[in-house]
């Protein structure tokens, strides 16, 4: 063993495998919780950085409009250009690409020790248990509760499962969905498509091939990440997923009515009642005109003259009193009034 | 610089850790301990080597040039998914020491069958269970030949009797855990660690446990135990080599006495001691063997480190007890003066339980390599059982 598998060994693998096997005594001697136990104490102390890690992404997506518009502005011909423009737009909106990956890698070394740690511990070989000798501390506890039992909630933590199997590619597929940003880029559109499903393709595979401890491992780690994704940067992706599904009623209303509609007449209610009976400008006219009629003193006179001033001082005249007016003659006569011919085109019978 | 290319840099980055990711998990049948392969050591009779090769195969070699004389494949290997790198996957790894009694070689499989091969024959003679789809859990342990019976311990947490002749089943005992030890008899009575961390004596003819309760250590035991004028010497994973009463049950002593004390064994007693004129010679996993008083456990000299984890079973050959350190040196201890003497370094890995005939020993490395080793000069000669 090289000096840097020793230091990997000391500082990363030893402490985790102890802690593991500590954890899975104080958890009632099950390897199951004791994985998820320290798969949320991991990811717990791992939070600043993940956190950080996601408000970069984040931040980096909002910019990819306006990154797209320097591609286009400046195109493949004037690269440095592009190049000092985004790096000023970077500058500008206080975002460092380097903030999506650093974190990230920073928490890889920590990820892969909790997966070998957890492997380790399963010891399914007689040559991984023999192994695992060399990575225990001299605690009592630690060799009074090996070997770890692989059984949990009915299944074997040492083989595969297909159940856990298809968690893990749900989850992992959810979390992908969560983090791709919509793209106008054909090449990243693509890349981020195959990275959605790749990635939960080949660790749904791999559950199925190792033993479920890792896939419980990764189902929880999974469950974790998407609940910081969710509060960090919202549901992303799986939006429109989650979002409630319209109803019969919400479609017809967003579609364009068909000119059948208007055919249909529907069934109207009091307001659009209401609405129908508010008389319109000609029909206060008329009974303005009625009225003045009624008031004429001499029951052969002509038409009055309503000057514009009289129409306009003209209020609403309620329903009811069209009924009350209704008694004698007068309405006849505005009718006769009505079915006289204008004479000439377009000109008013001038009054006299 | 790389912020100009930052997108390519970051799908980059993410496809770096993905391959990582699947790397790591896609090599894992490729380092060690990632599939079962087995450790099996030999046996020796008249001209005759019997060695268990890491392929699932009964070796048979001539003892003095190494060459072939015949091999009996115990189930047929087969091919490699193409997932990790492993070319073929062994279908029964060999753990235990293959055991010789008249015309048969008795040894265990990790795929859960117990196989008798006829030496005459050059085939196998029975398995148990003999149904083609039947298995019992993995077997880790030895087998033990007495009285026409076979015995084995099981994954299962069973300890097996069948017929030697037939493979019949007689009896069996269910004890608390898996068992990977490998039974030893004395008399009539079977002694057997399981890890439930108990060791048990079992009535070889009735299968019924001959003492009122087990012997209880805090610890796994693995260890194959040694039985030896009326005292079973055993290691447990609790780092103590205890002495108890073949009859009663009954502790005699136990090493370390004081827990505290600074220079205990640091890690699980995992190797068969020898027993040599009252002198127990017990290899850690620390790398040390620790040289104790048979009668009462005291330490008779300082433990002597050998470097690297010891787990392969030393052996007595002449006046020298004989050491394989895992990391490949090994070492004769001197038997009169306690004094250790580095034979060779096979700079391959040992877990094998070691045997002896006519003052060398023989070793079997993890490369599947037979090293005929000189107790005396430190010779060596490999005889290939790939």
């Amino acid at each position: 063993m090289g000096i840097i598998g020793g230091i990997w060994t000391a500082v990363a693998m030893q402490p985790m495998i102890n802690i593991l096997i500590v954890m899975s005594s104080w958890l009632f001697g099950s390897f199951g919780l004791a994985i998820i136990g320290l798969t949320i104490v991991v990811r717990g102390l791992m939070f600043p950085l993940t956190i950080k890690q996601l408000r970069a992404t984040k931040a980096m997506q909002s910019l990819q409009p306006k990154i797209a518009e320097l591609q286009k502005k400046y195109g493949k011909d004037n690269k440095d250009k592009l190049a000092k423009e985004q790096m000023r737009l970077y500058k500008e909106s206080g975002v460092s690409p380097a903030g999506c990956v650093l974190p990230m890698l920073v928490q890889l070394p920590v990820w892969i020790a909790l997966f070998w740690s957890i492997m380790r511990v399963l010891a399914i070989t007689p040559e991984q248990f023999l192994g695992l000798s060399q990575y225990l501390y001299s605690w009592p506890v630690v060799y009074s509760v090996l070997p770890l039992s692989n059984e949990f909630i009915g299944l074997n933590l040492a083989e595969g499962n297909i159940l856990l199997a298809i968690v893990v590619g749900c989850t992992m597929w959810a979390q992908q969905k969560m983090v791709v940003a919509p793209s106008a880029d054909p090449k990243q559109k693509a890349q981020s498509q195959m990275m959605l499903w790749m990635m939960p393709l080949m660790f749904g595979f791999l559950s199925l091939t190792l033993p479920s401890g890792l896939a419980l491992y990764w189902t929880v780690s999974n469950g974790i990440t998407i609940i910081i994704q969710y509060f960090v940067t919202g549901w992303g992706g799986l939006a429109g997923l989650i979002a409630r599904k319209p109803s019969i009623r919400d479609k017809l209303a967003a579609r364009k009515p068909p000119v059948t509609d208007n055919l249909v007449a529907r069934k109207p209610s009091i307001i659009d009642k209401l609405i129908a009976w508010r008389p319109s400008i000609r029909d206060r006219k008329y009974k303005e005109r009625i009225a003045k009629v009624e008031e004429a003193p001499s029951a052969d006179a002509g038409i009055a003259e309503v000057s514009s001033a009289q129409e306009e001082q003209s209020g609403y005249e309620e329903p009811g009193d069209k009924q009350q007016d209704s008694g004698g003659g007068h309405l006849a006569r505005l009718k006769a009034i009505r079915r006289q011919p204008r004479k000439g085109k377009g000109h008013r019978r001038k009054r006299v | 610089m790389w912020i100009k290319h930052n997108k390519v840099l970051l799908g980059k980055a993410l496809f770096l850790l993905v391959i990582l990711l699947l790397g790591g998990v896609t090599v894992l049948g490729c380092l060690p301990g990632g599939q079962p392969e087995g450790w099996p050591g030999g046996v020796v009779a008249d001209n005759t080597l019997f060695v268990g090769s890491m392929k699932g195969k009964l070796v048979a070699l001539n003892k003095s040039d190494g060459s072939r004389l015949w091999e009996v494949t115990l189930e047929t290997a087969r091919e490699s998914s193409g997932f990790g790198c492993a070319s073929e996957i062994t279908e029964a790894p060999i753990y235990g020491t293959p055991v010789l009694d008249g015309d048969l070689i008795y040894a265990g499989g990790y795929n859960g069958k117990i196989y008798a091969i006829s030496w005459s024959k050059r085939a196998r003679e029975w398995r148990y269970p003999s149904g083609e789809g039947d298995y019992l859990q993995p077997i880790v342990g030895g087998v033990v030949v007495s009285g026409g019976k076979v015995y084995f311990g099981c994954s299962d947490g069973k300890v097996y009797a069948l017929d030697a002749g037939t493979g019949d089943w007689e009896w069996e005992f269910q004890t608390g855990d898996k068992i990977w030890s490998t039974p030893a008899i004395d008399g009539n009575t079977l002694y057997i660690g399981s890890f439930d961390k108990k060791l048990y004596a079992i009535d070889t003819t009735t299968g019924e446990e001959k003492w009122s309760e087990p012997f209880e250590t805090e610890g796994t035991i693995a260890s194959t135990l040694l039985v030896y004028d009326g005292t079973v010497y055993i290691g447990s994973f609790d780092r103590h080599l205890y002495a108890i009463d073949a009859t009663s049950g009954e502790q005699i002593w136990q090493f370390p006495v004081d827990d505290e004390a600074e220079n205990n064994p640091g890690n699980w007693f995992w190797a068969k001691p020898v027993i040599y004129n009252n002198t127990i010679y017990a290899g850690n996993l620390d790398g040390k063997v620790y040289i104790l008083n048979a009668g009462t456990g005291a330490e008779v000299v300082d433990a002597i480190d050998l470097g690297s984890p010891i787990s392969s079973s030393p052996v007595l050959a002449g006046n020298s007890i004989v050491v394989a350190a895992e990391g490949g040196v090994v070492y004769a201890i001197d038997t009169a003066s306690n004094e250790q003497k580095r034979l060779v370094d096979l700079e391959e890995k040992v877990f094998a339980s070691l045997f002896t005939s006519d003052g060398v020993v023989y070793v079997h490395t993890d490369e599947d390599s037979l090293y005929v080793v000189d107790v005396q000069t430190g010779a060596i000669q490999e005889f290939n059982i790939r």
